[in-house]
């Protein structure tokens, strides 16, 4: 029955199954989270999946109390769908090359009597299953919520059906929708792109993207404080030109309050959902992962020059270990379009959060003279920086390249030294020229030199203690761990998750006892300074017993 | 020279090596032989160090490579089969890398990296990223890696992969001059007739030990065989390579 209803749009449906299921397969088992249980029969199962899924099922937990407390379904489902469609946005920015289109995909598919609407018909499949699993951990909480809702506000005795309805369809259109649009505009803008540029303006375009999605999350404290302030019985114009609320109508169709705008806005929905749909799912096919293929493979033109950068690198720095580290870490940097954007992934979120910061009474939050009415944007502008060096460490941690890392087993160079070089480097290049470029902002703001050169000496100094956290907590050689689906679908949840505690308990710790005095200023820099020195004999020590059992990993 | 004592290593449940013993002396061309899975490769890579023995030991040069791994490091060379390299940098760059890693002198590692280079036929492409390079001449980068410090063990994982005819013929006879000087190579290979030629010695491994060593010579004899070739595939328990391929033929029903 399945069999001729899926050959008569020309899918193979025993390749079709046997595709879905071994992408399943493969998510769970290259998932960063491991869960591996024995069955009865011996056989593995594999849960990772569903347990990276649990992280966001957290945060739809967390979400659920905006039904509650805000007393307007279309508000809070417009926040809801709002955080939603950014989390859904962020998973396709960072796991687009693994979920939906990867150019080995090509390499083994191309040589098999695949056609390319089955492998396109798998793709979908995989592609909705694993959107929707993520979507529905963070929203199902919220559903479930707005059914019962009035029973606990006490206006019926009953769960509302339709309120769930809307919910569960609006969730639904937002979490396909926004993949489906990610996948649009990568696969239109690729088609004027000659194959060869391919990679470097895949790199550039995510970059482009993590504007508009973090750009759309930017919206969503003001959102939140307008709304907590003020419920408007009728919503302003601006409002219907967000996406989002489109999708938060359908709350009010099903609510009752049924009236030309909620119908129009909720059509529109329904409408630009089924328009994008086709258009995208068109774009999925094994002609795309054959230019993908041809991006990663097709040879560029050779060049026979060494660069000046690369002698200066080498001059620059004295260790044998270092000069090898800072060789490697520049080449992959300029050549390893993935690597790259995990670094650059930085660039976007700065200007973005440095915007937020300057909405709140138009200056930087200026932790000598705290002024609370500012700190609430400006506090993300900290989240990044506490974040950054992890961020460095994973990129520079996991790589397609990680067969190559067999060289660090075998060469007499110890793993603790190498080690130690990923982190000055990664330092040197990275992390201080970051931080003196926001330094730089800085004092645009603060316009206080002193202010900001002690802020940035604390700075610098806790980013390089983080440094050292990340790589004391899993040192691994550079470059040597193989990638995992949704390796940073985990790190983006955990940032979201408990980043922000970390972040105000610091900002409120200098603020109030460390900058308000001079001399304490001076115990406690000294103090960090004690405490990065003390973790850098903790990280030598432990890097050198823990490495020397480290294995090679291909 | 290598020593291996009850070398041993098991993942999770299954056994890769079991009590291996080998003693390849200094100056040898020791060929290692074994079927698909039979633990050559796990072998290769205990004794460079990447990987660690469940028991057992292995000394090489006189080092232990558990308790010395650094020392033996030292005066180790490895062409890995994979042929995997840092793509992203350029052929001088991957050699600068390997130099740094052994603590060469700038100096020496500059003109052994230009010998190399123009020996090879890479000097007009080694600043071209290895990602542009066919692959032998990614090969070739590999087996100028191994050599550039001058090991005294040279370990070569099927080493002429993709080399072409010309390349291949130096590479072995450079091979028999390093091991008059008194290198030490321990050779892997697939391909018998090779094997046969220039390995003074040969092992063969199945099922992580040890079935048979001795020269070419001795083993075919030991065996009741002729050639090399009849010989593995009688002791690796091969069926006879003609009734093999006439039950293929019956499989696919022609």
């Amino acid at each position: 029955m399945l069999s001729k209803l899926f050959a008569a749009y020309g899918v193979d449906f025993i390749q079709w199954k046997s595709l879905t299921l071994t992408a399943v397969r493969l998510a769970n088992r290259q998932s960063s989270l491991r869960f591996d249980v024995s069955s009865t029969r011996g056989k593995d199962m594999n849960f990772s999946l569903l347990l990276s899924a649990l992280i966001y099922l957290v945060l739809g937990l967390v979400m659920t109390s905006f039904v509650f407390k805000l007393h307007d379904f279309f508000w809070s489902s417009l926040i809801l769908f709002t955080i939603v469609a950014f989390m859904i946005g962020s998973l396709m920015l960072v796991e687009f090359g693994t979920i939906v289109v990867a150019p080995e995909d090509y390499h083994i598919f191309s040589v098999q009597p695949v056609s390319s609407r089955t492998y396109f018909a798998a793709k979908v499949t995989f592609t909705i299953l694993y959107i929707l699993i993520y979507t529905m951990a963070m929203g199902l909480p919220s559903v479930i919520a707005y059914g019962l809702a009035r029973r606990v506000w006490a206006e019926a005795y009953s769960l509302d059906p339709y309120l769930m309805l809307g919910s569960f369809a609006g969730l639904v259109m937002i979490g396909v929708g926004v993949a489906m649009t990610m996948i649009l505009v990568y696969a239109t803008i690729l088609r004027f792109v000659h194959f060869r540029k391919l990679k470097n303006v895949l790199s550039y375009l995510q970059l482009a993207m993590s504007f508009i999605v973090y750009g759309s999350y930017s919206l969503l404290p003001s959102f939140i404080e307008k709304v907590g302030a003020d419920l408007p019985a009728v919503k302003p114009a601006w409002v219907y030109f967000l996406p989002m609320s489109w999708y938060s109508s359908l709350l009010d169709v099903a609510e009752g309050k049924i009236n030309a705008l909620s119908i129009l806005a909720s059509g529109l929905g329904v409408l630009f959902f089924a328009g994008v749909i086709p258009f995208a799912l068109s774009k999925i096919s094994l002609t795309y992962a054959e230019s993908l293929s041809d991006a990663s493979t097709v040879p560029e033109e050779r060049h026979a020059i060494q660069s000046a950068a690369s002698r200066n690198v080498r001059t620059f720095f004295q260790r044998d270990e270092d000069r090898a580290i800072a060789t490697l870490i520049r080449s992959q940097f300029k050549h390893d379009t993935r690597f790259r954007l995990g670094i650059l992934a930085i660039v976007p979120l700065t200007i973005l959060y440095l915007f937020m910061g300057l909405q709140g009474g138009g200056k930087l939050f200026d932790p000598f003279n705290p002024d609370w009415k500012s700190m609430g944007n400006s506090a993300l502008i900290y989240l990044v920086i506490v974040f950054f060096p992890m961020t460095i460490k994973e990129a520079v941690t996991r790589s397609e390249s990680y067969l190559a890392s067999w060289i660090f087993f075998v060469t007499p160079a110890e793993k603790a030294r190498l080690v130690i070089s990923v982190k000055r480097i990664l330092f040197w290049f990275f992390v201080v020229p970051y931080l003196v470029v926001l330094g730089i902002v800085f004092l645009f703001y603060f316009q206080n030199i002193l202010h900001v050169a002690m802020h940035l000496l604390v700075l610098i100094l806790l980013s390089y203690s983080f440094l050292q956290v990340y790589l004391l907590v899993n040192p691994q050689m550079p470059f040597s761990v193989p990638r995992q689906l949704g390796e940073r679908t985990t790190m983006l949840g955990t940032v979201m998750i408990v980043g922000p505690v970390v972040l105000i308990m610091l900002l409120l710790g200098f603020s109030f006892f460390v900058y308000k005095n001079m001399g304490i200023y001076i115990i406690v820099v000294t103090l960090l300074v004690l405490f990065t020195m003390l973790l850098e004999k903790l990280l030598v020590k432990r890097i050198s017993r823990k490495l020397a059992r480290l294995e090679f990993r291909g | 020279m290598i020593e291996t004592h009850q070398l041993t290593k098991h993942y999770d449940t299954k056994v890769a090596v079991v009590n291996l013993n080998l003693n390849v002396r200094e100056g040898e061309i020791f060929g290692f032989l074994g079927p698909n899975g039979a633990g050559k490769s796990t072998t290769v890579k205990i004794l460079t160090g990447m990987i660690f023995p469940t028991s057992g030991n292995a000394v090489i040069e006189g080092f232990d490579i558990l308790k010395d791994p650094i020392e033996v490091k030292r005066r180790i060379g490895y062409v890995p089969e994979t042929g995997a390299l840092f793509e992203s940098l350029t052929g001088w760059e991957y050699l600068q890398l390997i130099a740094d890693l052994h603590h060469l002198d700038r100096q020496i590692a500059g003109k052994r990296m230009d010998e190399f280079l123009h020996l090879f036929g890479l000097w007009d492409d080694c600043h071209a990223r290895l990602q542009q390079y066919s692959k032998g001449m990614k090969q070739k980068i590999l087996i100028s890696a191994a050599l550039i410090s001058n090991p005294s063990v040279l370990f070569l994982d099927e080493p002429l992969n993709g080399l072409d005819a010309n390349a291949a013929l130096v590479f072995k006879e450079l091979l028999k001059k390093l091991s008059v000087q008194g290198k030490t190579i321990f050779f892997t290979s697939h391909v018998l007739e090779v094997v046969e030629r220039i390995c003074t010695r040969i092992a063969i491994i199945d099922h992580g030990g040890i079935i048979a060593e001795g020269t070419a010579q001795q083993i075919a004899e030991s065996t009741g065989q002729k050639t090399l070739e009849e010989s593995f595939a009688k002791l690796t328990g091969v069926r006879d390579a003609r009734d093999s391929a006439q039950d293929f033929l019956e499989a696919l029903g022609t």
